[in-house]
């Protein structure tokens, strides 16, 4: 066991990052300039009190901020400590989800975008159940093998993707009512 | 006050006021209704009745007597299950000035489609925009990049009802649309507030520039599912019943609008959606797939739970789903006579009836879209971060690391039964935490008292027993000791430690 508790090379899912690292990760957070448009995260993201992050944070965090950090932190090994060297393997893998993502969320796709996903995805995947033999794959990760079959069929993800239904249901939200159901045909629709 | 603004404009130049302008004062409104009216501003609407029983949820029409504004609606569901008739009350009355009126107890308001579709085309320009978009299929591309919808191979080869290219046919005006259902929380997602769930139908035209598309006043809301529960299984269907009809509609014969923003002589407009956009659970409950726990988990392709399971990553060797086996499937389905005949039909196929499949043109092992937002963000990257690595969420983990370890014996601890085990963890995870500082002030020795005080009396006679702190009775006449007693020893002991 290393001073914070955790196993210097457990399989077990969820006892990855300590609580240095992910301080590490907050204060990079913090610190790194970034363009004012990109949605800002809680300070104290993944401590409970801070709710749920939305799906675009999530976007963001994936896409910008963890990659810097992470690699930061985990790509450097220190020989003979099996924790770091355990480290870079998971950070590979995690680069692997992390490109993935970047190649199917791009404006612009191709027959090759598709093939480059799906070989990011599929050396997630593996990589995933090498590193972490107990864990067992959801449904979601039978469905991103066959996202690159839609990006062709449809395109860049921007004109199929949930973001401008989620963003109508926004708009209803905030519509004030009188807390009671059923009666939608008097509420003043401004949308309609 | 607008009233006596416009009197003084008029009077500005001569006391006299004309018969014309005199009319116009008198005739002031009063709110801003007429105008909502005179100036269409207002969709057209249907309601309809929905059947309040959650298994049911019918939708019937309304009727119109000629010349009558009033709907009139059947007084018992008309809905077959099995060749068994609802009949559950819709209606329920009401006292309009001294009439007794029957209002349907559930509604749903469908908001005509042709109508938002007029009140888009009646913007010339938005009309050019949308024609135009099909220029982007023949337009050369540089190394096979697609940068929209329209450079797909989905819409590359869309047949129309004629058998040709659904885009070339300059004259008429070919739309396509996507379809999104999606289920929400109107009164917001509070941790301890009501759980109810409203669903949207909504419609998004492909056919506008990418820049206009989404913007809300772009957008067709079809209409609102009623809450509070979301409509069960095959259910949905009789909301989309009325959407449906209308884009048959649209697909064959086409609809011909009398004048349209470019086209004064009017113009037949044919429309088609050609994709499904929802999260998983609601893309599922709208194409008619089971939900991902169902032994067919993949709307996709052949995989079972049994056989490849959701571990495989083998994607070579899956068996993709064809639209052709999934209609005959969804028909299995929806002409079974029995509840077993049904049930045995959708457990070897996954698959049950959906509305969308009458659209001839509907193929739901393509047109039913895997969402990239759900999937990949909130999907994979949330799991990822979070259960994989580890972000962890429970602060107080993080904080409090045991200060001294306490266990209750194996044979103690193997007669328990689950509940109590339960009930025992928690009360050592308490014990094993730093209290001192808390007990120390009365608030927070009381908290914690209520907090022990709430454990089941065995779990609290046990530890005792186990750690060796006798209970301390309020009365030192009392024999029986109660959870409060137990309770007090507890702290005691753990106050004793510091």
């Amino acid at each position: 066991m290393d001073p914070n508790g955790h196993a210097a090379s457990s399989t077990k899912c969820g006892h990855v990052l300590t609580k240095a690292e992910m301080d590490e990760i907050r204060s990079d957070i913090v610190n790194m300039l970034r363009p004012s448009w990109l949605t800002s995260l809680p300070s104290e993201f993944g401590s409970a009190g801070y709710g749920k992050l939305k799906a675009d944070q999530w976007r963001v965090l994936g896409t910008t901020f963890l990659p810097v950090s992470l690699v930061r932190l985990w790509s450097v090994v220190e020989a003979g400590n099996p924790r770091s060297e355990r480290c870079r393997q998971i950070l590979d893998v995690t680069m692997s989800l992390l490109s993935a993502v970047a190649i199917a969320c791009s404006r612009v796709t191709s027959v090759n975008h598709a093939q480059l996903y799906l070989t990011n995805m599929y050396s997630y995947l593996n990589g995933l159940k090498t590193l972490f033999p107990d864990y067992s794959l959801h449904p979601n990760h039978h469905m991103a093998l066959h996202l690159p079959d839609y990006l062709l069929l449809y395109g860049p993800v921007h004109s199929w993707w949930t973001f401008p239904f989620e963003r109508l249901i926004g708009i209803l939200q905030r519509i004030s009512t009188n807390y009671k159901l059923g009666k939608f045909y008097n509420l003043p629709f401004s949308l309609v | 006050m607008l009233q006596y603004l416009v009197q003084l404009c008029i009077m500005r130049d001569t006391d006299k006021i004309s018969q014309r302008d005199r009319r116009l004062l008198s005739n002031f409104p009063a709110d801003p209704r007429p105008a909502q009216k005179a100036l269409h501003l207002d969709r057209q609407s249907t309601i309809l009745a929905i059947c309040p029983d959650d298994s049911c949820h019918q939708s019937h029409k309304p009727t119109f007597n000629p010349g009558s504004p009033i709907p009139i609606y059947p007084k018992l569901c008309q809905g077959l299950h099995f060749g068994k008739r609802c009949e559950e009350e819709l209606l329920r009355p009401k006292h309009i000035q001294g009439n007794v009126v029957f209002l349907p107890i559930k509604t749903f308001v469908y908001f005509d489609l042709k109508d938002w579709m007029g009140s888009l085309l009646s913007d010339s320009d938005v009309e050019t925009k949308m024609d135009a978009a099909w220029t982007q299929i023949t337009e050369p591309r540089r190394s096979g990049t697609m940068r929209d919808i329209f450079h797909g191979e989905m819409l590359r080869d869309f047949k129309g009802h004629d058998r040709k290219h659904f885009g070339s046919e300059e004259d008429e005006g070919r739309y396509v649309f996507s379809l999104g259902v999606d289920f929400f929380n109107p009164l917001s997602n509070k941790q301890a507030g009501k759980k109810v769930s409203v669903g949207i139908i909504s419609l998004i035209c492909l056919n506008l520039p990418p820049d206009l598309r989404y913007k809300s006043e772009h957008m067709c809301l079809v209409g609102i599912i009623p809450g509070p529960h979301e409509p069960p299984l095959t259910t949905l269907n009789h909301y989309l019943t009325p959407l449906v009809d209308d884009f048959l509609d649209f697909w064959d014969p086409g609809v011909r609008f009398s004048r349209t923003g470019g086209h004064n002589h009017g113009r037949l407009v044919r429309c088609a959606i050609v994709c499904v956009v929802c999260d998983l659970p609601a893309a599922r409950k709208t194409s008619g797939f089971g939900p991902s726990s169902h032994s067919h988990f993949c709307a996709v392709c052949h995989c079972t739970r049994q056989n490849q399971g959701y571990n495989d990553i083998n994607y070579h060797a899956w068996r993709k789903r064809t639209k052709e086996e999934c209609l005959a499937s969804a028909k299995a389905f929806d002409n079974a006579q029995t509840k077993s005949e049904q049930d045995a039909a959708f457990a070897s196929s996954g698959v049950k009836w959906s509305e969308l499949l009458r659209l001839p043109y509907f193929d739901p092992t393509r047109f039913v879209v895997i969402d990239a937002m759900h999937n990949l963000f909130l999907g994979l990257i949330n799991e990822h971060f979070q259960n994989i690595l580890g972000i962890r969420l429970d602060k107080d983990k993080e904080q409090r690391s045991p200060t001294i370890t306490i266990h209750f014996t194996d044979t103690q601890w193997d007669n328990l039964t689950e509940t109590v085990k339960k009930d025992s963890r928690r009360l050592l995870a308490w014990l094993r935490m730093p209290l001192n500082q808390e007990l120390s002030t009365p608030e927070g020795y009381n908290s914690w008292f209520k907090k022990f005080a709430g454990l089941r009396l065995t779990v609290l006679q046990l530890a005792s027993d186990e750690i060796g702190c006798p209970a301390i009775p309020t009365d030192h006449r009392k024999t029986k000791m109660c959870r409060g007693d137990y309770a007090r020893g507890l702290l005691h002991w753990v106050c004793d430690l510091s």
